[in-house]
């Protein structure tokens, strides 16, 4: 493809109806406020002349705007009154993604969008071409050139598939149904009810509250009950939309995601973009034995500010390690896991009861009268503690490390030690005290990190993890058998930890 | 277990911190002083005046007398051939391990205060992190960035 192309003139039509609607508001107040001229004629003539305006320019737009590939770089040049060149090379590319919206399908075409690495305006979006088009140019800039040209395939691309897996309706299901935006609900009435309760005067309520004879307690249960069921509703569709159709396909060179109901969805991954895979058990699904599968890759995420991708929705949890068995093998690990000691579970059953006391107990003392019911929630977090220091773990094979944490949800992730950004060892007074530390390693995510943590391992141990990051270095110190926990995700044997070679860091002075 | 870093980072360091911190309880007294005005003429309470003196005198002492020779002492670091390993915190103690071959790029920044001083710090970007070696002389500064950037660049690869 090294001449230069225009896209479909129906993003002459998208383009104008995007500008249009980025003009509404002062277009509505052009409409009904008025220009200080009193004639509705010249108002109206005034916003026919600006749409007319924005037309023309989405035609003119649509004519300067050009793409090629040429040395292997992403050539644009666009612009209506600066002329504009944008020259992405291949290599900066981190996702390619295609999409169709209504108007796109109603003309058979698709929208890519190519993400880099950081800023968000260093990518590029061709808003209607051509499937073919999208997936000859999604060839030429994923890197294999010697596929170039290769057959065509239905939908999927123009590469084989090498396996697929299918979100099963059941199980779109129970995804939308468990998608318990747990927290957010629950924020959302934290401060609905702070709000509420500033603003109600109390004879208005009392008043209310006479007329629906209902208590003060059934008032705000009444409430809350009401706003639980909306979040929930609307999880519920909104999953429901979201991984509608939901198939994972693995090719030669990377994944690639499709999902949608009404805007059909698809993000390709290449496998040498990922970073690390996380498979997480919320807190409503693992009592039933379910998990969702994330990828972390770099580049800027999808547009919903989530910076992972989802490649599994929904799962059961004993089929996942053969899911990465079968689409990301430089995943699938075995490792014997290293759990947090026992001096250690008191810290963290005082990290699950300090929020509650924090910002719940202690102000309801204070400023409600000597409240005393939050005090029921203590329980929790004591059960929540106890259930992190059970589940935290983490453990090496080889080149890959394994991290295992729970906040609400269980969350495992496995990263591979040449992906690792940086890796950090901290202890506080009361952990070094009791001889403890925390290690974390950060993988690149989106445009910044996503660090995974586990607390208060022995700090000897912790160092171990810490030793292993830097290049070249082996763990001979990490023996798995005997802290073994049966329940680690990715089952623990005790395979031998990497080749006992330990080589003395080498400092080069300068 | 890893030893730890060994280089220390400029010993005038703590005479620029000490400096640095002197001038925020400056601005603070400022702030100070700006709300007595108001004390005087439009009748605000006095109390919170003398409260904010209180803490600032007290933070102030404690972030100029104490702390910046604390910090100084447990700074360290080492540069070497694949990583570059950080270790700081008065209180919480914090190892930082930096692989070369992640590095994207070193810069070095300097301050007006750290100007006066003759001192640089060394900033060190990943694509999901930043660190940063405070107060070290320039010279030091700048052969420690070249090096870091020599070692990135023989171990460019991917993200």
């Amino acid at each position: 493809m090294f001449e230069p192309r225009r896209q479909h003139p129906v993003a002459a039509v998208t383009g104008a109806l995007r500008s249009l609607r980025e003009m509404l508001i002062p277009l509505v107040i052009v409409l009904f406020v008025g220009t200080g001229s009193d004639s509705q004629v010249i108002n109206m003539s005034i916003a026919l002349a600006f749409v007319a305006f924005l037309f023309i320019g989405g035609v003119v737009r649509w004519y300067r705007f050009t793409y090629r590939v040429e040395d292997d770089e992403l050539r644009i040049e666009h612009g209506l009154l600066v002329r504009r060149k944008k020259y992405i090379p291949k290599e900066r590319i981190q996702v390619i993604d295609v999409r169709s919206g209504i108007i796109q399908r109603m003309f058979g075409l698709v929208s890519l969008t190519v993400q880099t690495a950081g800023d968000n305006r260093s990518g590029a979006e061709i808003n209607a071409l051509t499937l073919e088009d999208a997936n000859l140019l999604k060839e030429l800039l994923n890197g294999d050139k010697k596929t170039a040209g290769g057959g065509e395939e239905t939908g999927t691309g123009a590469l084989p598939i090498d396996d697929a897996w299918v979100l099963q309706p059941r199980h779109l299901f129970i995804a939308a149904t468990t998608a318990g935006s747990f927290g957010i609900a629950l924020s959302v009435i934290g401060t609905i009810f702070s709000q509420v309760q500033q603003s109600i005067d109390e004879e208005e309520m009392a008043e209310y509250m006479e007329r629906f004879i209902l208590s003060a307690g059934q008032f705000w249960v009444t409430i809350i009950a009401g706003l639980v069921i909306a979040a929930w509703l609307l999880s519920f569709f909104g999953t429901l939309i979201r991984f509608y159709n939901f198939r994972l396909i693995k090719q030669h060179q990377g994944l690639v995601v499709k999902s949608g109901l009404f805007e059909q969805k698809t993000v390709s991954i290449p496998f040498h973009r990922i970073q690390a895979v996380r498979v997480v058990e919320g807190i409503l699904r693992q009592p039933f034995g379910y998990a969702t599968i994330y990828l972390e890759s770099a580049g800027y995420g999808d547009e919903a500010g989530n910076r992972s991708t989802i490649i599994a929705p929904l799962m059961k949890k004993r089929d996942v390690q053969d899911f990465i068995a079968q689409m990301l093998p430089e995943f699938d690990v075995s490792t014997g896991a290293i759990t947090p000691p026992k001096r250690s579970r008191f810290r963290f059953i005082f990290r699950g009861v300090r929020p509650i006391l924090l910002f719940l107990v202690i102000p309801a003392l204070i400023f409600l009268d000597l409240a005393w019911y939050p005090l029921l929630l203590l329980p929790f977090g004591v059960w929540l503690g106890i259930r992190r220091y059970r589940d935290s773990a983490a453990g090496i094979f080889d080149q890959t490390v394994v991290i295992r944490s729970r906040s609400l949800a269980l969350t495992t992730a496995i990263l591979r030690k040449h992906r690792i950004q940086a890796a950090d060892l901290i202890a506080n007074p009361f952990q070094r005290r009791l001889d403890l530390a925390s290690f974390t390693a950060t993988v690149a995510s989106g445009d910044g990190g996503q660090p995974f943590t586990v607390q208060d391992l022995d700090r000897e141990t912790a160092g171990e993890f810490y030793h292993w990051a830097a290049p070249g270095n082996y763990v001979p110190g990490i023996e798995p058998g005997e802290t073994s926990v049966p329940g680690f995700t990715l089952q623990s044997h005790p395979e031998p930890v990497g080749a006992p070679t330990e080589q003395p860091p080498s400092h080069s002075q300068f | 277990m890893r030893p730890e870093p060994r280089e220390h980072i400029h010993p005038k360091a703590i005479t620029a911190w000490r400096i640095s911190a002197a001038l925020t309880v400056l601005f603070y007294l400022t702030m100070l002083i700006v709300y007595l005005i108001f004390v005087f003429t439009e009748d605000f309470p006095m109390w919170p005046a003398w409260a904010g003196l209180l803490f600032v005198l007290m933070a102030g002492l404690f972030d100029i007398a104490i702390i910046p020779e604390l910090r100084w002492r447990k700074w360290r670091y080492t540069i070497a051939e694949s990583e570059i390993d950080l270790m700081r915190g008065v209180f919480i103690i914090k190892r930082t391990l930096i692989p070369v071959n992640r590095i994207q790029h070193v810069d070095t920044r300097q301050g007006p205060i750290l100007r006066y001083f003759g001192l640089s710090s060394v900033t060190i970007s990943t694509a999901a992190t930043m660190h940063e070696i405070p107060a070290l002389d320039d010279e030091t500064a700048d052969t420690v960035r070249n090096h870091i950037s020599k070692l990135a660049r023989v171990a460019r690869e991917d993200v």
